[in-house]
């Protein structure tokens, strides 16, 4: 056999589960791309010396000698069969004449019996033909005759040879893509389970804070007087504090870090204090509106502590200290 | 007034009597105690959850909203007699 194989390709690959005649896949990176030059992975190029001569030929299925698909037909034009029986070579062109038809894998015993006659009638026997039973192989030329020819004999026997060769190659490989197949769609449930998992577990979320925030909401208005329930849908409420103070809690704000400033009888802006209830309870959040409700009976309860505990900005004067303040309009 | 039975105790609806409410904040908003002044089970478990709202450093105020000033008080103790009662964690300057 010779040193150099042909096609390295001959054989489908069960590593990377590249099919005949098409290069490996590299998977030593995540890309895809494929082995350079007539490197393979090295269970394929164990099968292909197994092969033995079929894989040193080349694989194109339109040149002599090819290894040729059960239902391709062409016509070619090439130099005459090479067979020799002694070293159990394979033949590829059934024909004495410099033109042949190579027929579908069914029938192409009869094309070499008819190609390679020599005036004599050749047979093959019940025998032989039972070897080929399930192959797919149907004969048309089958006479019963006591004697066997040598040559057809080695021919029958090298292709029932390929052809399990096919078929146990077809089949590794068909199983070997069936089993990526499965662990590929195995992977890709698993992560669409995660991320509806996900998702669900976000939305649920989402919605126990909506309802959370709607129940602090309601505990806020239960503490304001009717007029502060109106401020609060314009997103600024009004309180005095204990001590007299004139305090806005701005909802508006969506927070509860500096959303509280103090104003004066005439409105002027006398500075902004950050201070709010502590908005974790046992290591969970408290909605927005709780932190609201905090400030507003601090404010009210103890103005002073509020004052105190706080962190004052923008604090400035009144900038109209000599306008009279106005009673309220009965 | 009209009289209604409750777990095997006859009480005298007046429409004076007002639910009294604990209010204790939580991440779903607030948890509400309601009692009864009249029902020792009903007291004893708001207490109890007042007792656990003030280990945990909160505020408890007192809400009084029938006066016209609505007035605010700072408690440190449980009064059933009360009749809102809301817990505030403590403040802190941002």
């Amino acid at each position: 056999m010779p040193s150099r194989i042909a096609n390295v390709w001959a054989a489908p690959c069960e590593e990377c589960g590249a099919q005949a005649n098409a290069p490996c896949q590299d998977l030593r990176t995540g890309l895809r791309r494929q082995l350079f030059g007539r490197r393979t992975h090295r269970s394929r190029a164990r099968a292909v010396k197994a092969m033995g001569s079929v894989a040193n030929q080349p694989q194109d299925h339109l040149r002599p000698g090819g290894y040729i698909k059960p239902d391709m037909v062409a016509t070619l034009t090439g130099p005459t069969g090479q067979y020799n029986p002694p070293t159990g070579g394979w033949i590829n062109i059934m024909s004495t004449s410099n033109t042949s038809t190579i027929t579908i894998r069914d029938n192409i015993w009869q094309g070499w019996v008819v190609g390679n006659t020599t005036g004599t009638s050749t047979f093959i026997t019940d025998q032989q033909l039972m070897r080929f039973e399930g192959s797919g192989i149907t004969w048309n030329q089958v006479q019963p005759y006591p004697y066997i020819n040598v040559t057809q004999e080695q021919v029958a026997q090298r292709w029932h040879v390929l052809h399990e060769n096919m078929v146990q190659a077809s089949a590794a490989a068909g199983e070997a893509a069936r089993r990526m197949a499965d662990q590929a769609q195995t992977v890709r449930e698993q992560l669409a389970r995660e991320r509806l998992a996900r998702q669900q577990r976000e939305e649920q979320l989402i919605e126990q804070r909506l309802m959370a925030h709607g129940r602090g909401l309601e505990l806020l208005d239960m503490l304001l007087t009717e007029e502060q329930q109106e401020q609060r849908h314009t997103g600024q409420i009004r309180v005095t504090g204990s001590d007299g103070g004139r305090f806005v809690i701005d909802i508006g704000y969506r927070s509860v870090h500096g959303n509280v400033f103090e104003e004066d009888a005439h409105g002027c802006f006398l500075g902004r204090i950050c201070v709010a209830p502590q908005m974790r309870v046992d290591g969970r959040a408290l909605p927005l509106s709780d932190g609201w409700v905090g400030q507003l009976l601090a404010i009210q309860a103890n103005e002073a502590e509020f004052r105190r505990v706080g962190n004052w900005s923008s604090v400035r004067r009144c900038q109209h200290p000599d306008v009279p303040i106005l009673d309220r309009a009965a | 007034m009209s009289t209604i039975t409750r777990e095997n105790q006859m009480y005298t609806e007046d429409p004076k009597d007002e639910q009294h409410m604990l209010s204790v904040p939580d991440e779903t908003g607030d948890v509400r105690h309601m009692w009864d002044p009249r029902n020792k089970a009903e007291v004893a478990v708001a207490k109890a959850a007042f007792d656990e709202a003030k280990r945990k450093g909160m505020t408890a105020y007192a809400v009084d909203n029938e006066t016209g000033e609505r007035t605010r008080t700072v408690i440190t103790e449980f009064d059933k007699k009360l009749g809102k009662i809301v817990m505030v964690p403590a403040l802190a300057g941002g």
